[in-house]
């Protein structure tokens, strides 16, 4: 051990001042040089690709139903059994996913998010068919705890016996689109899908500043993770991806109010219209083109749904499909 | 007589002091591109914290969460470009616990957009139709569940999660505290310029960018009119110089063109009419403005608007 009493001479503190001053400067330099000034990215890819199975009936011809009414709830319920019954959609021990739109930690009263009574009237016709379990997800804008417990989603979902899959880093893996030009190796919110036999969604509709409008189609947007908000320099382009590579059992689009003005945020209850109407369809593309009557725009400044159908992902001819009037 | 090796060795420990104060600021100081939440804001950004006087009952139910123009999607997604596209600075949200059954609350978004007329730009592109005046700041209104207030160079909104009246006063005494009382001018001077006969009232509005759809015609002042039983749009915008003013006339007489409008003839001097969709729209040049009556259901209607908005653009002084 070093006696600390024991006196140094001049040079010999020099030298280790010295080396210290080397020392500091060293550890200095590599700070400065390792330095992320930018941050870590949001989600980069990593890990296994995730392949995103087809969940609705491949060659069965598509399904829509147009309810007309204000109470979600048995809207739902109606539409459903005009299209068949749940039994037609889930069967005893599928697992099932419910994909929401809980972007943002705003009331239900809103309407940018999905209603939680519809989501629990969801919940509740799929474990009523015998779904061994059924889960609720999104990948909000904002904090994803606080968007499922302000709008609503959270407790509904729960209270009905539903599993909340809130996103976590590890629930993303990176997914591609066949011949897709945007979604290549794109974290994909992959691990709500574990175990998962058929895929459910169900969106308002909006209004969209970027896009024209915010209904199923775009919904699937929160199913990506990382710095998506690039998609929006080619938002259309990117929802027809979707379109291709996200194929539902079913979709609901709610329209008993229609955000018209102002969204996909919207914040005053006067942006919104009561339009009367729930439309249950396996053809989101088919849904969505319906929805886009109710927004008192022309189909031109909604260009993702043609793209969408032109793609093959759907078809925009809704009346083509026979839908069901209730 | 002080020893070398004092002086240095204090030196040292000076320089050890610097560093570790230095390290201290670079860790407080906040990365746009990464932060979503706390309480740092950066500079020239509005702190709904530091000014929101909370009326009785009322409490903070988060902390406030600041937002770039990176990071702006984050918080309001697509509707991020109405902002950027104006000139936006920054956001500061928050938000307010409020006692009463169901638990209401409030959400206060406070905008920095850099510039006074940026503010009014936001704040008049989405006035809502059942708009109540309110005598706060530079102009402010409530609809049934909301509050929109500009100050200055800040926008100001403030939703609440249910409608009630006493969650009203709770937001419009939030309102007061960060934006204060009614001050004497409202709105830039242009909305001055409109012509007063058949102008619907609080319909004002300036448009920042991709107005009409069109990418290069921006800050514009529009209007609405009723004429004929109809309510039309008339607009103007005042550009750097006549020459500019013409050559965008002509570029979006142009990009109407392009897309399946058919020039018609006017009575009116210098002026086009371009049939279109089912529509009118008449554009003519008077000094440096640009101006015109945006898609009437008629001709008729589109020149009776178009002569009284050129009068009155005759009148003002550029």
């Amino acid at each position: 051990m070093t006696d600390i009493s024991q006196k140094i001479d001049r040079r010999t503190f020099l030298q280790r001042l010295a080396a210290t001053g080397a020392g500091m400067a060293l550890t200095g330099a590599i700070g400065w040089k390792t330095w992320d000034r930018s941050g870590p990215p949001a989600q980069p890819p990593s890990g296994t690709s995730f392949t995103l199975p087809a969940f609705g009936s491949q060659g069965a011809k598509p399904l829509i139903c147009i309810a007309r009414g204000n109470q979600r709830e048995p809207l739902l319920a109606k539409a459903i059994t005009a299209l068949g019954g749940i039994d037609t959609f889930i069967r005893p021990g599928d697992g099932v996913l419910i994909k929401v739109n809980a972007a943002f930690a705003s009331p239900p009263a809103l309407g940018a998010t999905t209603h939680p009574e519809l989501v629990a009237a969801m919940v509740g016709l799929c474990l009523k068919a015998g779904a061994a379990a059924v889960t609720v997800t999104d990948n909000p804008i904002n904090d994803p705890a606080s968007c499922f417990e302000l709008t609503g989603i959270g407790p509904a979902a729960r209270g009905a016996g539903a599993r909340l899959a809130l996103p976590l880093p590890a629930s993303f893996a990176p997914a591609s689109l066949d011949g897709g030009r945007l979604i290549t190796n794109w974290p994909f919110l992959a691990g709500p899908f574990t175990g998962v036999t058929k895929l459910i969604g169900m969106a308002p509709v909006k209004d969209h500043h970027r896009s024209g409008a915010s209904m199923v189609l775009k919904n699937w947007y929160g199913l990506l993770g990382g710095q998506r908000n690039l998609f929006h320099q080619d938002v259309h382009t990117l929802i027809k991806e979707l379109a291709l590579l996200v194929k539902p059992t079913l979709v609901v689009l709610d329209a008993t109010v229609t955000m018209m003005q102002n969204g996909p945020t919207g914040g005053s209850l006067s942006d919104l219209k009561a339009t009367d109407t729930l439309i249950v369809s396996t053809d989101a593309v088919a849904a969505d083109a319906f929805g886009a009557t109710l927004l008192d725009k022309p189909l031109a400044e909604m260009p993702f749904i043609a793209k969408a159908a032109a793609a093959g992902a759907g078809t925009m001819d809704w009346q083509a499909l026979n839908p069901i009037w209730i | 007589m002080i020893k070398a090796e004092t002086i240095i060795g204090t030196a040292v420990l000076g320089l050890l002091a610097l560093t570790a104060t230095v390290i201290l600021q670079v860790k407080n100081r906040p990365n746009p591109a990464v932060l979503v939440a706390g309480q740092a804001v950066g500079p020239g950004q509005v702190a709904v914290a530091d000014l929101v006087v909370p009326p009785q009952g009322v409490r903070p139910m988060s902390a406030p969460e600041a937002f770039g123009p990176a990071t702006l999607s984050d918080k309001i997604d697509g509707k991020a470009d109405l902002y950027l596209s104006a000139g936006f600075v920054g956001l500061v949200t928050q938000r307010f616990a409020l006692q009463g059954p169901g638990d209401p609350w409030i959400e206060v978004f406070a905008y920095d957009m850099g510039k006074a007329t940026n503010a009014y730009a936001v704040f008049s592109s989405q006035r809502r139709a059942d708009a109540r005046p309110l005598a706060i700041g530079d102009g402010a209104y409530a609809t049934a569940n909301a509050v929109f207030v500009i100050s200055g160079q800040a926008y100001i909104e403030i939703l609440a999660s249910v409608q009630a009246d006493d969650v009203m006063a709770a937001m419009q005494s939030v309102a007061l505290s960060l934006a204060g009382p009614a001050k004497p001018k409202q709105v830039p001077s242009e909305a001055d310029w409109f012509p007063a006969d058949g102008l619907v009232a609080g319909s004002i509005g300036l448009q920042a960018a991709n107005v009409f759809g069109f990418e290069r015609l921006n800050n514009v002042f529009t209007a609405r009119y009723t004429s004929n039983g109809a309510v039309v749009t008339v607009f103007f915008s005042r550009r750097d110089s006549a020459q500019e003013a013409s050559d965008l006339a002509a570029a979006y007489a142009g990009f109407l063109k392009d897309y399946g409008g058919v020039s018609q003839p006017t009575s009116l001097d210098s002026a086009r009419m371009i049939a279109i969709m089912d529509a009118h729209e008449l554009i003519f040049t008077i000094g440096p403005f640009f101006a015109g009556v945006h898609e009437a259901p008629d001709p008729d209607t589109a020149e009776a608007l178009g002569g009284l908005l050129a009068s009155a653009l005759k009148a003002v002084d550029p």
